[in-house]
């Protein structure tokens, strides 16, 4: 099947399933910040474990190898730069990159406008590349996992961040109730 | 429903810690049965444990693109060949060496195919540009190799796969050299 094509349908089934969350509207998103409503927390999270579950499970059983699965590199330092950028962007646009096309497609126009500041945030780190490599290849740690990084065993943390989460869960909803 | 869910992920979660390791897989992709040895990705403790070795010795591939991979720091990939030969196939990061190349004494300088240089750190990289097209493009092993040759072979296939190379199990290694070739032009 042409790649595009698996890229297409499963780039809808996203959309179509954090418009399904309520993802699309910035005042929903926004709440997270303010701990008025942990819908982005719940959906990330559950995001994680059921990948994380499905991961585990099916290279368990033989379905999928993971050496064939890209681990995105470590860069300690660019990469928490990164993450206080997109963090102020979130919290100003109400919005992050995958739920701002959700906005968009939907017609929303805050959403068409945070992808036009995506854009022009590309373009220009582009154009600006340069002078920022060295930075951006700084404190390289390669492909860091948790089992290798804390030592311990893959089911073993598996476990661990499946009880986090429910913990979390519980402690959310009950967040939820009082504000 | 929600409580299904988490119900369901609270069963998964707990036999996740019973389940032990995945087991090892073939490059066409069936089970090979065991032994099911651990999967190395990295080892961060263990990262420049070859810094110290001796200067003028010689690199193995597998470990230049395990440094280029990790970004050793300071590390000057330095080709000697031609331009012509740099231009039709180089390293990742490799720099061609001209007469403007300057060292500074914290490199750790790779030499790849000859040359001497002043520094305090030169390797020689063993078999040139084209053991890095045989072990780190294309590293290969017989699907009967002893558990040795299985470790080195999982340590060359990470970094192949990292680099855009084709680690490949096959039945029998190649006997001849115009098998060898064949097999060589792969993926590059």
């Amino acid at each position: 099947m042409n790649p595009f094509a698996i890229a297409t349908l499963i780039g809808i089934a996203f959309g179509w399933t954090l418009e399904r969350a309520g993802l699309g509207s910035a005042p929903k998103l926004a709440g997270q910040f303010y701990l008025t409503d942990l819908t982005v927390f719940k959906v990330m999270f559950s995001a994680i474990v059921t990948a994380m579950l499905g991961a585990f499970w099916l290279s368990r059983l033989g379905i999928l190898d993971l050496s064939q699965v890209y681990i995105p590199e470590t860069f300690l330092l660019p990469q928490l730069a990164g993450g206080l950028i997109f963090g102020i962007g979130f919290v100003v646009a109400g919005l992050c990159p995958g739920t701002s096309c959700v906005a968009a497609a939907t017609g929303r126009g805050d959403g068409v406008m945070v992808m036009l500041g995506i854009f022009a945030g590309v373009l220009v780190t582009g154009l600006a590349f340069a002078p920022l490599r060295d930075f951006y290849e700084s404190t390289a740690h390669g492909s860091l996992t948790l089992p290798e990084l804390l030592r311990i065993p893959y089911g073993v943390v598996v476990f661990a961040i499946v009880a986090m989460a429910l913990i979390a869960f519980q402690f959310a909803e009950r967040l939820e109730k009082r504000a | 429903m929600r409580r299904v869910l988490g119900a369901t992920a609270a069963i998964l979660g707990v036999l996740a810690l019973f389940a032990g390791e995945a087991p090892e897989r073939s490059a066409d992709g069936s089970s090979a049965g065991p032994p099911p040895a651990r999967r190395q990705l990295s080892a961060p403790a263990s990262r420049w444990r070859y810094s110290r070795r001796a200067a003028g010795a010689t690199l193995e591939p597998v470990e230049l693109a395990e440094w280029i991979r990790d970004r050793k720091p300071h590390l000057r990939v330095v080709d000697v060949r031609s331009e012509l030969e740099f231009d039709e196939y180089h390293l990742p990061r490799a720099e061609r060496l001209t007469s403007s190349t300057t060292f500074a004494p914290d490199d750790t300088v790779v030499l790849v195919a000859g040359g001497s240089v002043r520094a305090r750190n030169v390797y020689v990289l063993r078999g040139g540009v084209q053991a890095w097209i045989d072990e780190v493009m294309n590293p290969t092993i017989a699907a009967d190799a002893p558990p040795s040759v299985r470790a080195a072979y999982q340590r060359a296939s990470i970094v192949s796969r990292y680099f855009g190379g084709v680690p490949r199990i096959v039945d029998k290694l190649p006997a001849t050299r115009a098998n060898a070739n064949a097999v060589r032009r792969r993926g590059c």
